[in-house]
């Protein structure tokens, strides 16, 4: 898991839910943090595919229910993003 | 920390909105003013908040959003004890959508017959015609009604343009009939979502999953630009929109600088480029026709630019469309007092679009209270640059305004109105102008003669020396040095010169001394004096003798010579000495000076093949 990623994303889930990044960790989830509500999920959602240059689906946008699960699914669609960059060459 | 430094160099990325938003609720800015605003609608609006905050922020507001549950409208409306009304909004927002309210007349708009369509438009009319009146019982409350979006794909599909009625037709009947009710109403405006989501691109408007799993109906950049549209409504709502629009003229109005192109020279017509400029001005007649006054600031010779508004065939703008005209040679700050005086406005009901961007930090730091409109660099984007700037919005548009700009007429007056808080020297010292001077050579030499063909204004003798001459004249002796000025905002490039001309009796005759009108008033004349001077005494100059011959354009340069302690030597003023014993041309402090090219011998003839 690139550091940078990490870095990243802790620092969006910092900005849209008000709270220190060095609060964060991968089991951070709405059970940790009080202002992840269905309302700040869609802010996170849209903040993190303008972070990150990718567009997230429906179906992401629910599974990311954790920290470390937006992680793995953020790493999923950056890796699919450039396959398909290098396909159409 | 100050508001400027949340909101420059802010990304326009959802989360850098949500975290500067909140950094503007905590802040306590006491420069923004307080409004509250109550959203209701049959959608989540909710999302707009952080957009809504910092795009209202950049336009002086402070705003304090309400967001109703989601569909409560005539539950807050009609419940005087609702918490819309406890709320106490300066503001009321009511945000439908056809797929709320009246969704036949977006999916099975094809089985609806006339006497259907009628009674989805009534339904419609009647519940925002309740709603309207519902908020206007309790409160005196300013209300904003959205109108509504075409559907993204017609029931019809491509056949909807030659249905009878088409989709689009009835969606523009409902909006038709919101706009009556408005009108009709006391302080009830549209909030034309409708045009907003056009102008937009309703293809990038939603994005489904937010629709689907939040019932929001758009994706994060469409929310963005409805917090910024929502923002000006609410500018315009609370700050009047400003009353008069002044301008520049060369390079503003018109492509080229009158002064040195001409009449005929300057860009004005119907072919390219000129056709820039004259599109411009019809945009600004438009501003006009809805009330706007329009008044000139321009540092030229007056007749040369009244020529142009009265006989100029591609100048639709004439000098009667103007309620105040300073054309002079004076500070544009004292032109702008004196217009706000001639047309009894204060300063900051003024809006102020310059080419320069110069004059436009002179006037920013001179008058902070008048809107300075950042213009772009390409003239093809000063129309939607003057437009889209915020500072002409107004809700509505009475018959009076639209008499406003006839009756106001006045003469030019020269006045001088001094009101500065930064001197002169201290604002020249914020240019950070670096000067170059060096000999005339065979890379300078063409735009020199140019320069003595074009320049009319800051010419001392109007010689219009060819290159040949100018070599002629470097051959026996004379000492030709040019000037380029840079400063904070560019390179204005070569914008001076001057030929001194030795006789065998240790006088020299300043034969040419001349400036571009792009760097009058900055002093840098004072530089490329006192470097000749020096020049000159090197080579054995005992007495230097200025000339001033006067024309009809040159009057700005009349009193270079006494302003630079050289004697007049005659009644007509004609002839100037300077005396080295006793008189020193200093450089401005401010302004970097480098010489270049220094050659010890006598300034070698160019040869050119001119």
């Amino acid at each position: 898991m690139s550091s940078n990623l990490r870095n990243r994303v802790y620092q969006v889930v910092s900005d849209v839910m008000d709270v220190p990044v060095d609060s964060i960790t991968n089991n951070s989830s709405p059970d940790t943090i009080a202002a992840w509500d269905s309302a700040t999920h869609i802010n996170l959602i849209l903040a993190l595919e303008a972070e990150f240059g990718v567009p997230l689906s429906d179906e992401d946008a629910l599974d990311m229910l954790s920290v470390r699960l937006i992680e793995t699914i953020l790493a999923e669609r950056i890796a699919a993003e450039s396959v398909q960059d290098k396909n159409l060459i | 920390m100050f508001l400027e430094d949340i909101l420059q160099n802010m990304r326009p990325t959802p989360a850098a909105y949500i975290k500067a938003a909140r950094q503007i609720e905590l802040g306590g800015f006491s420069e923004l003013k307080p409004i509250s605003v109550a959203f209701l609608s049959t959608f989540t609006s909710d999302p707009l908040r952080p957009y809504l905050i910092v795009e209202s922020a950049t336009r002086g507001m402070l705003i304090n959003p309400f967001f109703a549950p989601f569909n409560q409208l005539e539950l807050q409306v009609f419940d005087s004890n609702s918490s819309l009304y406890k709320f106490k909004p300066d503001v009321v927002v009511i945000a439908t959508r056809l797929d709320d309210i009246s969704p036949n007349l977006i999916h099975r708009f094809i089985n609806l017959s006339p006497a259907d369509i009628e009674k989805e438009l009534s339904a419609i009319e009647l519940r925002l015609r309740g709603l309207i009146e519902g908020v206007r019982k309790h409160i005196p409350a300013n209300v904003l009604v959205f109108n509504f979006a075409p559907p993204i794909v017609f029931a019809a599909g491509l056949a909807d343009p030659f249905s009878k009625p088409s989709q689009f037709s009835v969606i523009q009947q409902a909006n038709d009939r919101v706009a009556e009710i408005c009108r009709n109403a006391t302080s009830v405006y549209v909030f034309d979502y409708a045009r907003m989501v056009s102008e937009f691109g309703l293809k990038y408007w939603y994005d489904y999953k937010l629709l689907y799993l939040g019932r929001i109906p758009f994706g994060a950049n469409a929310q963005m630009e409805t917090g910024r549209k929502l923002a000006r409504y609410l500018r315009a709502l609370s700050v009047p929109s400003a009353k008069c629009l002044v301008l520049d003229l060369d390079n503003t109005l018109w492509g080229g600088v009158l002064g040195e192109d001409g009449f005929g020279g300057i860009a004005l017509g119907e072919d390219y480029p000129g056709n820039i400029y004259k599109e411009f001005q019809r945009a600004i007649l438009s501003l006009r026709d809805r009330g706007i006054l329009l008044a000139i600031a321009s540092k030229n010779n007056a007749s040369d630019a009244t020529e142009v508004l009265e006989k100029h065939p591609d100048c639709i703008l004439k000098t009667e469309d103007f309620s105040a005209i300073q054309i002079n040679w004076n500070d544009k700050a004292s032109s702008l007092t004196a217009i706000a005086k001639e047309l009894n406005i204060g300063t900051d009901a003024m809006v102020f679009f310059d080419d320069s961007p110069v004059e436009r930090e002179w006037i920013r730091s001179q008058m902070p209270e008048v809107t300075v409109i950042e213009v772009p660099q390409n003239p093809m984007d000063y129309t939607h640059a003057l437009l889209d700037s915020g500072s002409f919005d107004q809700l509505t548009i009475s018959s009076e305004d639209k008499l406003r700009g006839r009756l106001y007429r006045s003469e030019q007056h020269r006045k001088h109105l001094a009101t500065q808080f930064l001197s002169l020297d201290e604002f020249l010292q914020k240019l950070d102008m670096t000067l170059k001077i060096g000999y005339v050579n065979s890379e300078t030499l063409p735009r020199v003669s140019q320069l003595l063909a074009k320049t009319n204004q800051f010419n001392l003798t109007t010689r219009r020396h060819s290159a040949s001459d100018i070599n002629a004249m470097l051959e026996s002796g004379a000492v030709a040095l040019w000037l380029r000025v840079a400063d904070r905002f560019g390179d204005n490039g070569l914008v001076g010169v001057t030929i001194a001309v030795p006789d065998k009796s240790g006088q020299w005759v300043i034969d040419t001394f001349l400036l571009s009108c792009r760097v009058l008033g900055r002093r840098v004349e004072t530089a490329l004096l006192a470097v000749l001077s020096d020049f000159v005494y090197a080579r054995g100059c005992q007495v230097l003798i200025g000339e001033y011959i006067p024309t009809a354009k040159n009057k700005p340069a009349a009193d270079f010579y006494k302003t630079h302690s050289f004697e007049s030597l005659d009644s007509q003023n004609r002839f100037w000495k300077y005396n080295f014993d006793t008189s020193e041309i200093k450089i401005p402090e401010f302004m970097k000076v480098s010489i270049e090219n220094v050659i010890e011998s006598p300034q070698q003839s160019v040869s050119s093949s001119f």
